[in-house]
Order: C-alpha cells, then sequence, then structure tokens
C-alpha cells in the first residue's frame, strides 16, 4: 500500500512550477511602485476607531448605513450582534407568464429589504459570474437579485414563508440565499459577537461552516487587504454560512442548524 | 523568543518549525525591517518562502501555470497587510494563508470538477533521480494528482499545508484557524478521502 505522507511530499518537491525565478523581483517592482490606492489604503486602519461610532450610527439611521458600511471591513465577513429592525410584510404568490405557477416578489417584501429589481438566474449568474447557489431541496425561489456591493455582484435569492420556511421576524420572508465572492476569516467571530447572539463551527462535509443563531444581527462584508470595496448591510435572523472554493454562501431564516444544513448541502 | 540551539547550529523560532541558519536574519528581524520600508527585507521574505508559496497554489487551485501570478498577487497584498501582523515571529503561516486564500480565489465560479481534471492531470514532475528512494513513478504522481484535484476544497487545503507547504500541525493550525486537534482529525480524513480517490478505477 502506497505511503500517502511520503508520496505528497514528493510530489510537492517534483512538481514542476514556472515562475519562480522571477517572483522575487516581480514582487519588489509591484511593491515598490506608487500605490493607486495609497488614500484607500488608510481605510482599514481608520475602521477600527470607527467601528463602535459606526456601529451605532447604522443601527440609528437607515440612511448611511451604506456609507458608513464602505468604512468598514477587513478581510471577508464581520458580524456586529444586537442590532432590531421592523418586521417587514408578507409575500403572495402569483403565475409566471407562459410558465408553471411559480411565487413571484410583491413589492412590499424583496424591494423593502433593499436587494432591486428581480432577475433571471442566468442573468444573475451572467452578470457576477457566479455560480447559480439554488439550494436543491427549496427549489426555484420567489425572486432573484443582484446585489452591489460587492462590485462584482452577489446573487441573493428570495424564499416565501412556507411551512418549511417560517416567515421570519426580521426580515419578512421564509428565507434568503446568497453566494458572493470572500472569505470567512474565523477570527472575527469570537472578536465582533458579543453576548446576544452565537456562532459555532458547523461541519459541511467538504466545506467549513458557521452557524449564528441569537438576536438578530448584522452581517457586513468585504475584502481587504488594502483593496476596499463597496460593501452592504444585511439583516438576518439565524444564518448558516460556509465557504467553498472562495465563495462565501449563505442561508438567512428562522430554522434549525439542522435544517439549514440539509438545505446547504444540496446546494451543487 | 529565539533560541540558539548550540554554537554552528541553527536558530529556532518557538512558534515555528522552521529554522534559519546562524548568521541570516530572523524572520521577525526581517518583519521589523520590512516595515520600516526596507524592501529588500522583504524580499529575502519573499525568496525565502516562495518555493513552499509556489506549491501551496498549485495544490489548491491546481494551475502550475496560474501559480507564479497567485503568489505574487499574494504577496503583494502581504507586503500591505505587514502592519496588521501581530506577531512578526509568525510571518511564515501568515503569508501562506494569503497564498491559500488568494489560491481560492482563483477557484470563484469555475471549480467545476471537470475543471480541475483538467488542471490536475496536466501536472508535469521531474524525472526521479534515484529511483530506489523514490515512492512515486510517473503514472502513480499523475494518479495522486488527480485524486487530490477531485477532493474538497477543505481536504485540499489541509494537504496542502502540511505536504505542499510542509507546515507543521501547529503552524497549519494557525494558518487555517482550527485548534490543533481538528487539524489532526482533518489530515486524517483527507489522507482516508484521497485514498478512496486513488483507488477509484
Amino acid at each position: 500500500m502506497i505511503d500517502l505522507e511520503r508520496s505528497l511530499g514528493e510530489l510537492a518537491e517534483r512538481l514542476e512550477i514556472p515562475g519562480d525565478e522571477w517572483l522575487v523581483a516581480d514582487v519588489l517592482r509591484r511593491v515598490a511602485e506608487p500605490s493607486p490606492v495609497v488614500g484607500r489604503r488608510r481605510v482599514p486602519r481608520l475602521a477600527g476607531a470607527l467601528v463602535a461610532a459606526a456601529v451605532i450610527a447604522v443601527v440609528a439611521l437607515p440612511g448611511p448605513r451604506q456609507a458608513v458600511a464602505r468604512w468598514l471591513g477587513f478581510d471577508s465577513v464581520r458580524i456586529e450582534p444586537g442590532v432590531t429592525v421592523p418586521t417587514q410584510s408578507t409575500t403572495t404568490t402569483s403565475a409566471v407568464p407562459g410558465g408553471s405557477p411559480a411565487p413571484i416578489a410583491t413589492s412590499a417584501a424583496a424591494p423593502d429589504l433593499d436587494l432591486g429589481p428581480p432577475l433571471s438566474i442566468d442573468a444573475a449568474m451572467s452578470q457576477t459570474g457566479l455560480p447559480d447557489p439554488t439550494p436543491i431541496l427549496l427549489g426555484a425561489p420567489q425572486s432573484i437579485h443582484v446585489v452591489l456591493p460587492p462590485a462584482s455582484g452577489q446573487i441573493v435569492l428570495v424564499y416565501s414563508p412556507s411551512e418549511t420556511l417560517p416567515q421570519s421576524e426580521v426580515t419578512g420572508v421564509g428565507a434568503l440565499v446568497s453566494v458572493l465572492p470572500a472569505h470567512i476569516e474565523s477570527g472575527f467571530f469570537s472578536k465582533a459577537l458579543g453576548n446576544e447572539a452565537a456562532v459555532r463551527p458547523v461541519d459541511l462535509g467538504d466545506d467549513d461552516g458557521y452557524w449564528i443563531e441569537g438576536s438578530p444581527h448584522q452581517l457586513m462584508f468585504e475584502i481587504g487587504d488594502g483593496q476596499i470595496q463597496e460593501d452592504t448591510l444585511r439583516l438576518a435572523t439565524n444564518t448558516l454560512l460556509w465557504e467553498r472554493d472562495g465563495l462565501i454562501y449563505r442561508i438567512e431564516a428562522d430554522i434549525s442548524l439542522e435544517t439549514a444544513v440539509r438545505i446547504a448541502n444540496s446546494v451543487p | 523568543m529565539w533560541n540558539l540551539a548550540g554554537v554552528g547550529g541553527v536558530k529556532t523560532d518557538n512558534k515555528s518549525t522552521m529554522t534559519t541558519e546562524v548568521g541570516e536574519p530572523s524572520d521577525t528581524d526581517l518583519v521589523t525591517r520590512a516595515r520600516s520600508g526596507d524592501n529588500a527585507a522583504f524580499g529575502a521574505l519573499v525568496g525565502r518562502y516562495q518555493k513552499v508559496a509556489l506549491r501551496l497554489a498549485a495544490a489548491i487551485s491546481g494551475s502550475v501555470d496560474d501559480a507564479a501570478d497567485i503568489a505574487q498577487e499574494a504577496f503583494v497584498k502581504a507586503h500591505h497587510s505587514l502592519p496588521k501582523l501581530d506577531d512578526p515571529s509568525m510571518v511564515r503561516s501568515w503569508m501562506l494563508r494569503i497564498v491559500a486564500n488568494e489560491a481560492k480565489n482563483h477557484l470563484r465560479g469555475r471549480d467545476r470538477r471537470h475543471r480541475r481534471d483538467e488542471r490536475y492531470g496536466s501536472w508535469e514532475f521531474a524525472a526521479v533521480v534515484d529511483p530506489e528512494a523514490s515512492a512515486l513513478d510517473r503514472d502513480d504522481a499523475r494518479g495522486l494528482g488527480l485524486a487530490l484535484g477531485r477532493l474538497g476544497t477543505r481536504d485540499r487545503q489541509v494537504l496542502a499545508y502540511r505536504y505542499f507547504a510542509g507546515l507543521s500541525e501547529v503552524e497549519t493550525a494557525q494558518a487555517i484557524g482550527v485548534p490543533i486537534g481538528t487539524v489532526k482529525s482533518r489530515t486524517a480524513r483527507a489522507l482516508t478521502r484521497l485514498r478512496t480517490e486513488m483507488e477509484r478505477p
């Protein structure tokens, strides 16, 4: 039987990878170049000092949410606890012309979540370059949206309340499922969460996940390393987050962890 | 923080298995100098870890052709983020974590399994110098590469850190952000799955 550990070491040694002869020079040339984003790189340093005030401002005033969010962030996902928002109204269903009966968004549901106009999944995938996040267990969503930020967009699926997906007191819908290009930095969770919400790691087989429950919380994401992108705030109930191949998938719904995991495992 | 392992020996960072020859600046020294604007010191860090960075990038992304671009982008980001590095003695696992994230970025939206087979199946290997000492012939190597590509990202990541980048279990735990026991169990599971993939017809 092959000694896998020894074989992997040998595989690494013998793998031919071009480019190492220029790598140091290329890196030094780039770090010596005047940065086109010098002003923006100050943002992460400022962010630390602004976090406390910013969160208060975000909670109190919907208006500055986006502006504040742009100033926050390091790598990936950050969670701030203790945010409450008004309950949204309910949704109805209708028929799609030329197709089988399917639910569509009412003007009181998804639009109130600032998700923008609905579009087809093909258009959303084409626009963002992201894969279809539709869980097989949930099937076609009520509506599909592309939300900025990040600049390349994230796909958000809105599901109506149902027997499986109780109406969320926070979002007013049954579930939100989304995919965006970002990373999970596990260190954030212990630092950012207070006593009002709990987070725990979840084993999703091939993927690392986190389950966040408790009081409603804000979820902010941003891609860091000096590259500050447009940001947004999401209002969540219980949330399952997981990372797969450089993408973060998210299910927000008033459901149990067990149900969320089953749904997550049905995302292709 | 640094211990001298006797005259003519090596300096060993007690938080890392990495060693440097006596007379060479330590990682901490290089980070300190790089933070003060000494780009040559940062270049020395890149030179010290470029080989393992390239291997890590290739193992996670599957693309040897893009590994240098991935590593370059990661090192540039690391340079910009040096002020955020809490413990300079941890720079190796910290930089390799950035490389791993960059390699995962590379996969975004296009990591369909058949494309992975193409990438991992295109790996080329240096000839064996001493066949007696080698565990792999060329076919074995190709099969192992393909099997690695068929693993999930988490399995590939832990194997890449351990066997391609040569990180210890402690360093791997730091890089991934999980307890060391998790690294042990994930490594064991990943090796089991790798063996299953190799035996798959």
